[in-house]
């Protein structure tokens, strides 16, 4: 049943003493990095001020922008030479940020995630076929590591290839198997394809899902067609990567791992804490990170703590399926894009006007992305062949930069809702209703997060 | 027959972007409509999920305006209008002149004014000034007064 018997089901009173002694020694080393040494002495804080949880508030935040500003080795708190590895986020729109570990933080992070997969009940026994990508991504070596330390033949195949992924599945027996959800419905294609069930034909019995957010539709969709657990995965780079949190069995919320981050929930506005029940910003603290700490970490991701006890017996604190983010990174193909990055490419255009809008839209399983762009007066003198020159121009030069293909609608002034104030700029009709409110209210306008 | 001067009046057909869905053309023609503009000539250049309306009208400047007006995309643009007689070879009496020239149309449409007698021949060439002169060395009638005015 348990990873780590007494972590796991450690009392709330011995958890949060636990997460107190691991705090004190964070903020103590995190004061040696340049960031956190200037940030400190900026707002007044010395490690010997911060005594209980609630002193944790008292300290700045850090920011995506700090990261980036901190680029590469301003958080570093421990030599060079004690970092092992590196990862990056995408890194697609100005400066990527960077996360280093330690030897001790790549065991520490691999531990985590052999417990997450344990919890939802991988067993040595189990072959698991990673369907994710490797490399500076970290849901790939992540989840790798981590069911190798659990003891499962890792099948290190990486993302695609569909009729090679269907082989590997049925040649080596597999049982779990990592895969972006977007990509599990998409793979039900080629299994239609070349006429083999998952349910029937494959010895599936659990997949991990993550990197993408998705609904609890789409879960119920994926169990059903494959016949197993899906289980939702929650981490981000910054924290890791994978977990982060995971589901139990009890599908009733991810655990967050309380003895390795402190978890809180902000209002993205006035940075408040939430109570649990109440959708906010997470932020989390890393508590065993070595060579890069990060304090009151602003995540973006939009989620809950589900109140009460999880009937499993683990004390550590369940999240609800992300809602949204409070920023406007858009997840679409698994691929991260900023809509700033669509709007760079389309006003270097200089016959597109600047009314343009993205529409993001589940065409079957797979995310599908439509830029529309209104076309000017001016534009009509190029005749019909001229407009479809410059159609064919801005999908290359979007696809160039977003790594992959937009749909391109040029459409009548007008067709695209003007906002007052703001533009809108994203609609997303990805998300159900109720998180298009809430994108709405917090001034977003977008998209989840993963690994 | 007898060349006729441009007297500072240009042919103009009037260019709608629009999407292709229901309701669309209708709209543009209802505007035009209400103005109380006759349309001589309607023809489209269709690209899938868009098309450019292009139309021939009594009054383009006053169409033009109108669908500006309500937001639609247009655009006055200049074509070359010839007068030619409704008989058989009419069109590539025409046609072969400016294909000796080396003039490259780019889009045509035309319609009889009078049956048997007249009709009207729109061109869109690249060099519009140079077709202009390969018409009126022709002997063609460029015929953009009469045009508007009818």
């Amino acid at each position: 049943m348990f990873w780590d018997k007494k972590i796991e089901l450690l009392p709330r009173e011995d958890l949060e003493a636990l997460q107190m002694a691991m705090l004190k020694k964070t903020i103590r080393a995190a004061v040696k990095s340049p960031f956190y040494g200037q940030a400190f002495s900026e707002n007044g804080t010395t490690p010997e001020k911060v005594k209980s949880l609630d002193d944790l508030r008292r300290l700045p935040f850090t920011t995506k922008q700090d990261l980036r500003s901190g680029f590469p080795d301003g958080f570093l708190t421990v030599d060079r030479n004690k970092v092992v590895r590196m990862h990056a986020s995408s890194g697609t729109t100005g400066t990527a940020t960077v996360v280093y570990h330690s030897q001790k933080d790549i065991d520490r992070w691999t531990d985590l995630v052999a417990r997450c997969l344990y919890m939802a009940g991988v067993r040595p026994s189990d072959v698991f076929q990673n369907m994710m990508s490797y490399g500076l991504f970290t849901g790939g070596l992540g989840l790798h590591y981590g069911a190798e330390a659990l003891g499962a033949m890792v099948i290190p195949v990486g993302i695609g290839n569909s009729k090679r992924q269907i082989a590997f599945l049925q040649q080596f027996e597999t049982t779990v198997a990592h895969i972006i959800p977007s990509y599990s419905l998409k793979l039900l294609e080629t299994f239609d394809e070349v006429g083999i069930d998952p349910k029937k034909d494959t010895g599936l019995r659990i997949l991990v899902v993550g990197a993408e957010p998705h609904s609890e539709e789409v879960r119920e969709r994926i169990e059903e067609a494959y016949g197993v657990f899906a289980v939702n995965s929650y981490g981000l780079s910054e924290m890791n990567g994978p977990g982060v949190a995971f589901e139990c069995p009890q599908k009733s919320g991810l655990h967050l791992w309380e003895d390795s981050y402190v978890l809180e929930i902000v209002n993205p506005e006035t940075l408040e804490p939430l109570p649990d029940g109440e959708v906010g910003e997470i932020v989390l603290t890393t508590l065993r990170r070595e060579a890069m700490p990060l304090i009151r970490y602003r995540t973006r991701d939009l989620a809950m703590v589900h109140p009460g006890t999880c009937p499993c017996g683990r004390t550590h604190r369940r999240l609800s399926r992300i809602k949204g983010r409070s920023d406007d990174m858009l997840i679409v193909k698994g691929v991260n894009v900023y809509p700033i990055q669509v709007e760079q490419v389309l006003m270097a255009f200089e016959e597109v006007g600047n009314n343009y809008l993205i529409l993001l839209d589940r065409e079957g399983p797979v995310d599908q992305m439509t830029v529309r762009i209104e076309v000017t007066s001016a534009l009509l003198a190029q005749g019909i062949e001229g407009l479809e020159a410059l159609r064919a121009k801005i999908i290359r030069r979007l696809r160039e930069e977003i790594l992959f293909t937009p749909k391109v609608d040029l459409v009548e002034p007008g067709m695209i809702p003007a906002g007052d104030g703001k533009a809108v700029r994203v609609i997303d009709n990805r998300q159900p209703a109720y998180c298009t409110k809430l994108r709405r209210e917090s001034g977003g306008s977008a998209e989840g997060s993963g690994p | 027959m007898r060349a006729k001067g441009v007297s500072g009046i240009v042919a103009r057909q009037v260019v709608v972007f629009l999407e292709n869905r229901p309701g669309h053309l209708a709209h543009v023609t209802g505007v035009i409509a209400q103005e109380k503009i006759n349309i001589r000539s309607v023809t489209i250049a269709s690209a899938g999920s868009f098309g450019l309306v292009k139309l021939i009208v009594d009054r383009p400047e006053e169409a033009h305006e109108a669908l500006k007006k309500r937001g639609l995309s247009a655009n006055l643009q200049e074509v070359l209008a010839l007068v030619m007689e409704d008989r058989t070879g009419g069109l590539h009496t025409v046609l072969e002149t400016f294909a000796r020239k080396g003039l490259n149309v780019k889009d045509a449409c035309g319609f009889v004014e009078k049956p048997g007698e007249k009709a009207i021949l729109i061109l869109e060439v690249e060099d519009l000034d140079a077709a202009r002169g390969i018409a009126r060395d022709a002997g063609f009638r460029i015929y953009e007064e009469e045009l508007h005015r009818i």
